[in-house]
């Protein structure tokens, strides 16, 4: 792996910013200590500031919660960026409009997270999840036929210039067709990411390439995952699996629309 | 008594023959035992993953007792006992026993009625009359119950079956309702922008549904209001802790008060001319 922010971890200590996540190491004998918190992105100017640093878990706050992994005298423990263990649901400032037969493409972001990997079995073990940003859930759809899943207050851009660079985050396109007789006035969007992998494609991070079909507000979209990331980042590698084996063709209900969230 | 035993043939009971015999129906029965177990462990195994827990235990039981029936029915016949009289004996006696045990039975058919309807399922949080608890298991007489004070309550069937009952848990997201009363005066726009702030900055609270807030209604001393969030079951504790202290703190912080029921005292100018109990009062805010 290229970026120097994800690989083996040294048995020293290490400190580990990422987003608005400090993640604390320390290595005892057999055991690996870790410690996390979230600082508030308001209060923290150095929020989103990557960084990893083998100087020492000298700043960990003295009340924090250690966790003790115990592992193997030979254990190697490495990070890797994951994505969130629920869908996201993406709120834009303001709502869009796909009127029939139209498509669209979008980005937007979504928060990383740090998994810690044990391999010492010979086989990846994750140690500890630690999102990269402290997301708030929502609930997507009615209330008895819903999910749970996290709130992305993000803008949905139309060219991945605008979106700003930030390792901390990984860029996820969705493509949005409306094959419908109606418009598509959505302003939330649901995306699984769990059923996503990661791929560095150099100075960002990306998901798979995600394909919405909007048939109707009266029946389900249908989504697909593409094998890869987009076609235009060339040379990605995959950095991490995805949580549950991927589906290419999934029926998911994709947008909450104006009608279902006002009641008109 | 001892005319009875002395007609008994000690030699013919003992002898190899019959020891033979009594072996081997032992070892059928022994056979079977284990044929039914390893039947009942099979099913087990395969409604674990098709089925509920409740579905899956009844339907072995069930299986255990006709097994261990036709066990002991071979067993009768294998010594020659004519099972007919005994069915009809049987008959009389299940009728005896049916009509005196009318409750059991009313238990066992409110149980399958239970499972069927399956209005909880074991893990569940339910509140039936006075009982709150985590269900524990679904029998066929009885509902076991663990309450959240750690007391183990049974109910039967019947009571459950034809009781209001609440099942906490049956939905993945509910609203903790707080109702408060605020002084007339209150600016209701600048106490729900408070509401909603509260409700935004807690990390247990679901951004969506947003949550709901409404003056409630008029009451003597000030306006009731209705504040509602929403949260995963699971979070209940979190979220009642933290939404409660919020909302006192930051209603404090913004000179915000709860209205309390007050009575005002009017003592007229000449007061010492009025007998004790004459003193005017009226309520206020």
């Amino acid at each position: 792996m290229e970026n120097p922010h994800w690989g083996r971890l040294d048995r020293a200590a290490s400190t580990w910013r990422l987003g608005s996540s400090r993640v604390w190491i320390r290595v005892r004998d057999d055991e690996w200590e870790v410690a996390s918190t979230h600082v508030d992105d308001d209060q923290d100017p150095d929020a989103h500031t990557t960084t990893i640093d083998h100087t020492g878990p000298t700043d960990a706050p003295e009340e924090i919660v250690w966790t003790r992994f115990v592992t193997t005298l030979d254990d190697e423990v490495s990070t890797r960026p994951g994505l969130p263990d629920r869908p996201v649901v993406v709120r834009p400032a303001s709502p869009m409009v796909l009127l029939p037969g139209r498509w669209g493409r979008f980005f937007f972001r979504v928060p990383l997270w740090t998994m810690l990997i044990s391999n010492a079995s010979g086989r990846e073990l994750v140690m500890s999840e630690i999102p990269s940003k402290a997301l708030k859930s929502i609930w997507f759809g009615s209330i008895a036929g819903g999910e749970l899943c996290y709130a992305i207050e993000a803008p949905l851009e139309r060219s991945v210039e605008d979106l700003e660079v930030d390792r901390s985050f990984a860029i996820c396109e969705v493509t949005v067709r409306n094959s419908s007789r109606e418009r598509l006035h959505f302003e939330r969007i649901c995306v699984h990411v769990e059923y996503m992998s990661l791929f560095d494609g150099g100075d960002r991070l990306w998901t798979n390439e995600v394909r919405v079909t909007f048939k109707g507000s009266e029946q389900v979209s249908q989504l697909s995952f593409l094998p890869g990331p987009p076609h235009s980042v060339s040379g990605a590698q995959r950095v991490a699996p995805s949580r549950l084996p991927p589906e290419s063709d999934l029926i998911k209900r994709s947008f909450a629309l104006i009608r279902e969230i006002t009641g008109i | 008594m001892g005319s009875v035993l002395e007609n008994i043939d000690l030699s013919a009971l003992l002898s190899p023959e019959t020891l033979r015999s009594v072996g081997a129906v032992a070892l059928r029965a022994a056979v079977g035992l284990v044929a039914l177990r390893l039947v009942v462990m099979i099913v087990r195994r395969i409604l674990r993953r098709r089925t509920t827990a409740q579905v899956s235990m009844l339907v072995t039981k069930a299986i255990s007792y006709v097994g261990l029936a036709a066990i002991a029915a071979i067993v009768l016949l294998e010594f020659g006992v004519n099972l007919g009289p005994l069915l009809g004996a049987a008959g009389i006696v299940g009728l005896a026993v049916g009509v005196a045990s009318q409750a059991s039975l009313s238990n066992m058919i409110s149980g399958l009625f239970l499972v069927s309807e399956k209005p909880f399922s074991v893990g569940d949080a339910i509140r039936a009359g006075d009982t709150l608890g985590i269900v524990e298991s679904i029998d066929l007489l009885s509902v076991k119950i663990r309450t959240f004070d750690n007391l183990f309550v049974r109910v039967p069937n019947e009571k459950l079956a034809s009781a209001e009952l609440i099942n906490i848990t049956r939905y993945p997201v509910r609203r903790l309702d707080i109702k408060f009363v605020v002084p007339f005066e209150t600016d209701i726009e600048a106490l729900f922008e408070i509401l909603g702030t509260i409700a935004k900055s807690d990390a247990a609270c679901l951004q969506e549904p947003a949550p709901f807030m409404v003056p409630d209604t008029f009451v003597d001393h000030g306006v009731r209001i209705h504040f509602g969030v929403w949260f995963a079951k699971d979070d209940f504790i979190a979220v009642k802790t933290s939404i409660y202290s919020a909302v006192i703190s930051r209603l404090r912080e913004a000179g915000i008060r709860f209205a309390m029921p007050r009575r005002e005292l009017h003592q007229p100018e000449h007061a010492d001319l009025l007998a004790p109990g004459e003193l005017t009062s009226r309520e206020s805010e």
